[in-house]
């Protein structure tokens, strides 16, 4: 491995792109048979299923077809071709004593796809019209696990960019690309018309691919600049080039709309917690997300490697003197922030969608997480994550949600000005 | 010497993860002399010359300058003030020439003002006169064959003569200087040492560390010896190097200790 | 497939004098004098376009003449700078990269908003800002230039001010760098601390760098809404200023003619790819390739760009190796 970098990278990154690009035209090529464009539906309430509700698709104004839900509550509208369609539920044709629940649409947008069904979820609930308010307690407390959940998966993430930052001075600029890549990745290896391996599989070799990804991104890339001498400055601006051409790589190979993985796609929000109604992933998402830190948290101050490490962080010269493999440590860094990178955005794509660009908007986020919590500390990352995801989510209870990011990158500004190094950095000596 | 000392420490204390790094009170600098700062490595010696001058902050302090208090200010407020330190690794500007180095420690340059600096009229009078003093002391160094290179290009030995020429370009009172020996080759000492001797002629009182003790006895007035962050001794050459406290704190030294490079 | 390298030239050169490529060159002297002479990371160059922009179209919207706007746009951009460097130049380097691009992140979406779209047209943005500019022009009302080369009189005025202003930026930046103050920022970038014990204000400097460079964005942000007269927050998104990096990369960092000479090449570069590849790609796509990607294929290409410069060359057209000093940067 030492001697011959150049070919393992290669190799690696061919690997990634043969797993990522074979899938793909894997997937150009078959078409399951009755896979035309539909929208479906399954309308249900406290887990029965309803029926003879009307439910009608428009196009552009145009109606494309209507449907009424069958025994299972189950909904199927073929819509023709590929494209954004208008789904409205008529309210009018719901049974007494079902009502659609407060705050909720009943009408939505999907973006059908070719050879798929987009589902779309009406939430229904039992009572009148006027008594299904949710509390601001119930909003707050709803508010609180979806905060908690991206803050988590943020974290996931974040860590990785720490550890990086701890370990190489490098603020990489190409982060959210990694996450992107995981997301991308699993969706080519769940997509049923390619390689159809189900989530959770797919998930797994997905995480085990976006390790490999990172290694090949440090010794195709940054480990080269370094040695040819090049400033941690240029290094940044480097990945601010290399984000660039990931990014619209992937909106070139993978399309510019959003997709979403095949199983679990829309789930009923079946598990009562409290005063909250969770769907079942939402759950596993929040529970995969603590092991995951958990472990990463132990590894980090319990193994050998995880301990070396933490030195290199510390103080790299001294490490090194102490006779850890600096190299080795940092491909390491980078494998397990790839791992961890990609292991976000699988779980982000689970929750909400997979899209060429959902890694560019978590960048900011998760810049703020680790600002937040402290650049260089990986309790602090994961601290500071599921700070901001609460903060930004529960500030959509009084401001609009297209300002969370502001909310989020607010906290970041804030907590520069009055404490910079973070809840758990150390003061930097001034100058 | 008689008056106000011109740098007065009454009390500062640095503390880094539980170890103490700085912990003196009492040290007084009278106006004109030369004060050397000896004792083995971790000290505290170059810790010390950081709080004083603005580069670290203490966890407590009060030090008074020109019988001023200037606990807590910035670095370059100080230098602005008359303190001016020059650091172990000579730190010369590589990508200007050697006397541009020199020129730009000129103080009070209107052209250094954004209002005057489009206007060059406001400058080009005062800078010429810098120019003229800058090259005087170029000479005075010894470097004047080198004044249009890159300061890059100077050996090592070569920078440090650069850095006391634009130490003393500021015009500074209390002249800090950290190891102004340190990579010096033994021919260039000698020039260096004689230099540093000019200095309270014009005005200028120093205090240096240093690890030669020949170097120490042979130029300075008086010693502040320091072990373990605290002084241990103060007094003349002699004084010092007769007091047990300071032979013990150098025992079990090897001699390449007190001629090292790093810190 | 026949390519017609003759259009794809004039729509280069058309493209490299235009008026994005003036107001690329504009933000670029004051990137170039942020980045490239005092070493600051500023990643939200964008928002100094934003402020400026928006400061001088709100205001024509709200019913002041376009001279006044144009005072609030640069005033906007001059507080901009303020308010980015008083929090962070105390910081290290890398917070001020990550506060400069999160302000520009923040100012566009608020900017964006639903919620202000009474002052700031949302994401529709505000037109006829440009009317009190067109009405001073000179030009007689017609097209200037030869064949494809040619611009309309409205868009030519704007050309001519706006390289102007280009020149006078250059000038200006120019004369601050040959002057005491520059000196010292020079100083300042190779050892902070050391100009520090020589009794410099590196704050101050760096922060005096940061406040012209934003006048300067602002400047270039109000020349780009003159040329249709509109400003939409679409078109002050993060990427332009790592667009601008490359340009100030491209010409030569620390330079005085980098900027322009980078922007010219730049649009020149991007116009004839983006022309010949249309051509290849048609209507039908070629191969791979959709006629839908050939946006995304130019910012494949701009990042590319960006690494090979600064691996191979990073004092790009224009700089000396020794002097760009991106080796310790």
């Amino acid at each position: 491995m030492r001697r011959h970098p150049r070919e393992l990278a290669l190799t690696v990154m061919l690997m990634a792109v043969l797993t990522v690009g074979g899938a793909s035209a894997a997937a150009s090529q078959v078409q399951p048979p009755d896979a035309g464009p539909a929208v479906t539906a399954t309308l249900t309430v406290d887990g029965q299923p309803i029926e003879g509700v009307r439910i009608s698709v428009r196009r552009d104004g145009k109606d494309v077809g209507e449907v009424r839900s069958d025994a299972d509550g189950l909904v199927v509208i073929p819509v023709g071709e590929a494209g954004q369609v208008e789904v409205t539920l008529d309210v009018d044709t719901l049974p007494t004593g079902v009502t659609v629940a407060k705050d909720a649409r009943t009408s939505l947008e999907p973006f059908v796809q070719e050879t798929g069904r987009a589902p779309v979820v009406f939430r229904l609930v039992r009572g009148n019209e006027a008594d299904v308010s949710p509390s601001t307690f119930t909003r707050l407390a709803g508010l609180t696990f979806s905060g908690l959940r991206f803050g988590l998966v943020i974290a996931v993430a974040a860590v990785g960019l720490s550890l990086l930052f701890g370990t190489t001075r490098l603020t990489n600029f190409a982060h959210g690309e990694m996450l992107t890549f995981g997301a991308i990745a699993t969706w080519y290896l769940n997509d049923p018309g390619g390689i159809g391996l189900p989530l959770v599989l797919a998930a797994i070799v997905g995480v085990v691919v976006s390790g490999g990804f990172g290694a090949a991104l440090e010794l195709g890339c940054f480990r080269p600049l370094r040695r040819r001498g090049m400033g941690m400055m240029s290094i940044m601006v480097v990945s601010i080039g290399l984000g660039f051409v990931l990014r619209y790589t992937y909106n070139i190979v993978f399309g510019a709309n959003p997709k979403q993985f095949a199983q679990y796609a829309a789930q009923a929000p079946t598990v009562s917690l409290g005063p909250v109604d969770l769907r079942p992933k939402d759950l596993i998402v929040i529970a995969v997300a603590l092991v995951v830190l958990v472990a990463v948290g132990l590894f980090l101050q319990r193994s050998r490697l995880g301990t070396a490490i933490r030195a290199v962080s510390d103080n790299a010269d001294l490490a090194a003197s102490s006779g850890i493999d600096v190299q080795r440590v940092t491909l390491t860094v980078w494998i397990l922030a790839g791992a961890l990178a990609g292991l976000g955005g699988i779980l982000l794509g689970a929750t909400e969608t997979v899209s060429w660009n959902m890694g560019q908007r978590a960048l900011l986020v998760m810049f703020a997480a680790v600002v937040v919590g402290g650049l260089g500390t990986t309790f602090g990352a994961m601290v500071g994550g599921i700070l901001v995801g609460l903060v930004s989510d529960l500030s959509t209870f009084w401001l609009d949600p297209d300002l969370k990011i502001v909310v989020a990158l607010g906290s970041l500004i804030i907590v520069l000005m009055f404490r910079p190094q973070g809840i758990f950095g150390v003061r930097e000596r001034t100058g | 010497m008689t008056g106000e000392p011109c740098l007065e420490i009454r009390n500062i204390e640095l503390s880094f993860g539980g170890v103490v790094a700085v912990d003196v009170t009492e040290i007084a600098v009278e106006r004109g002399s030369i004060v050397a700062l000896i004792g083995p490595n971790g000290a505290g010696k170059t810790t010390l010359f950081n709080v004083i001058t603005g580069f670290q902050r203490p966890d407590s302090g009060t030090w008074l300058f020109e019988g001023q208090d200037v606990s807590g200010r910035s670095a370059f407020a100080l230098a602005r003030a008359g303190m001016v330190r020059t650091f172990q690794t000579a730190r010369v500007f590589p990508r200007l020439t050697v006397l541009d180095n020199v020129v730009m420690a000129a103080q009070g340059q209107r052209g250094e003002l954004l209002r005057s600096a489009l206007l060059h009229w406001r400058w080009r009078g005062e800078e010429a006169q810098h120019e003229a003093r800058a090259r005087e002391l170029i000479g005075w160094a010894g470097l004047g064959d080198k004044t249009d290179d890159f300061a890059g290009t100077l050996s090592g030995g070569q920078r440090k003569l650069l850095e006391l020429a634009r130490a003393v370009m500021c015009a500074p009172t209390l002249l800090m200087l950290d190891e102004p020996m340190a990579g010096v080759n033994p021919a260039l000492r000698q020039a260096l040492l004689a230099k540093i001797t000019e200095l309270p002629s014009q005005g200028i009182t120093v205090m240096f560390v240093e690890h030669d003790m020949d170097v120490v006895s042979a130029i300075s007035d008086s010693i502040v010896c320091m072990a373990e962050g605290r002084v241990i001794s103060v007094g003349t050459p002699a004084e010092v190097a007769a007091d047990p406290r300071v032979v013990e704190a150098y025992l079990g030294r090897s001699s390449a200790d007190l001629r090292r490079m790093d810190q | 497939m026949a390519i017609d390298l003759g259009s794809a030239a004039i729509d280069g050169l058309r493209a490299a004098v235009s008026v994005p490529a003036c107001v690329y060159a504009l933000a670029g002297v004051g990137l170039n004098l942020q980045f490239g002479y005092a070493g600051l990371q500023n990643f939200g160059h964008i928002a100094s376009g934003l402020v400026g922009a928006y400061g001088a179209a709100i205001s024509v919207n709200e019913g002041l003449p376009l001279w006044a706007g144009v005072i609030v746009g640069i005033s906007a951009g001059i507080l901009l700078g303020f308010v980015l460097g008083l929090p962070t130049l105390r910081l290290r380097a890398d917070y001020l990269a990550i506060v400069t691009i999160s302000t520009a992140e923040i100012l566009r979406v608020v900017i964006n908003s639903a919620r202000l779209q009474d002052v700031t047209g949302g994401p529709i943005g505000i037109d006829r800002v440009a009317d009190d500019f067109y009405a001073i022009n000179p030009l007689p009302v017609g097209r200037y230039g030869v064949g494809g080369f040619s611009f309309n009189q409205n868009t030519l005025w704007t050309m001519i001010i706006g390289w102007t202003l280009v020149a006078l930026a250059c000038v200006l930046v120019w004369r601050l760098v040959r002057s005491p103050w520059g000196r010292m920022l020079k100083a300042i970038r190779e050892d902070e601390d050391a100009a520090r014990s020589l009794g410099k204000n590196v704050f101050g400097a760096k922060l005096a760098s940061l406040v012209i460079g934003s006048a300067l964005g602002s400047m270039a942000g109000i020349i780009f809404i003159l040329d249709g007269g509109f400003a939409k927050p679409e078109f002050f998104v993060s990427q332009v200023t790592f667009n601008w990096y490359l340009v100030v990369i491209l010409g030569g960092l620390g330079t005085i003619l980098g900027p322009p000479v980078g922007a010219v090449v730049y649009w020149f570069v991007i116009a004839v790819f983006n022309s010949l590849l249309t051509q290849i790609v048609g209507n039908d796509g070629w191969g791979p390739i959709d006629p839908t990607d050939t946006g995304a294929i130019r910012f494949v290409v701009v990042g590319l760009a960006i690494i090979a410069l600064l691996a191979f060359r990073p004092q790009g057209i224009l700089g000396n190796r020794a002097e760009a000093g991106l080796d310790d940067r």
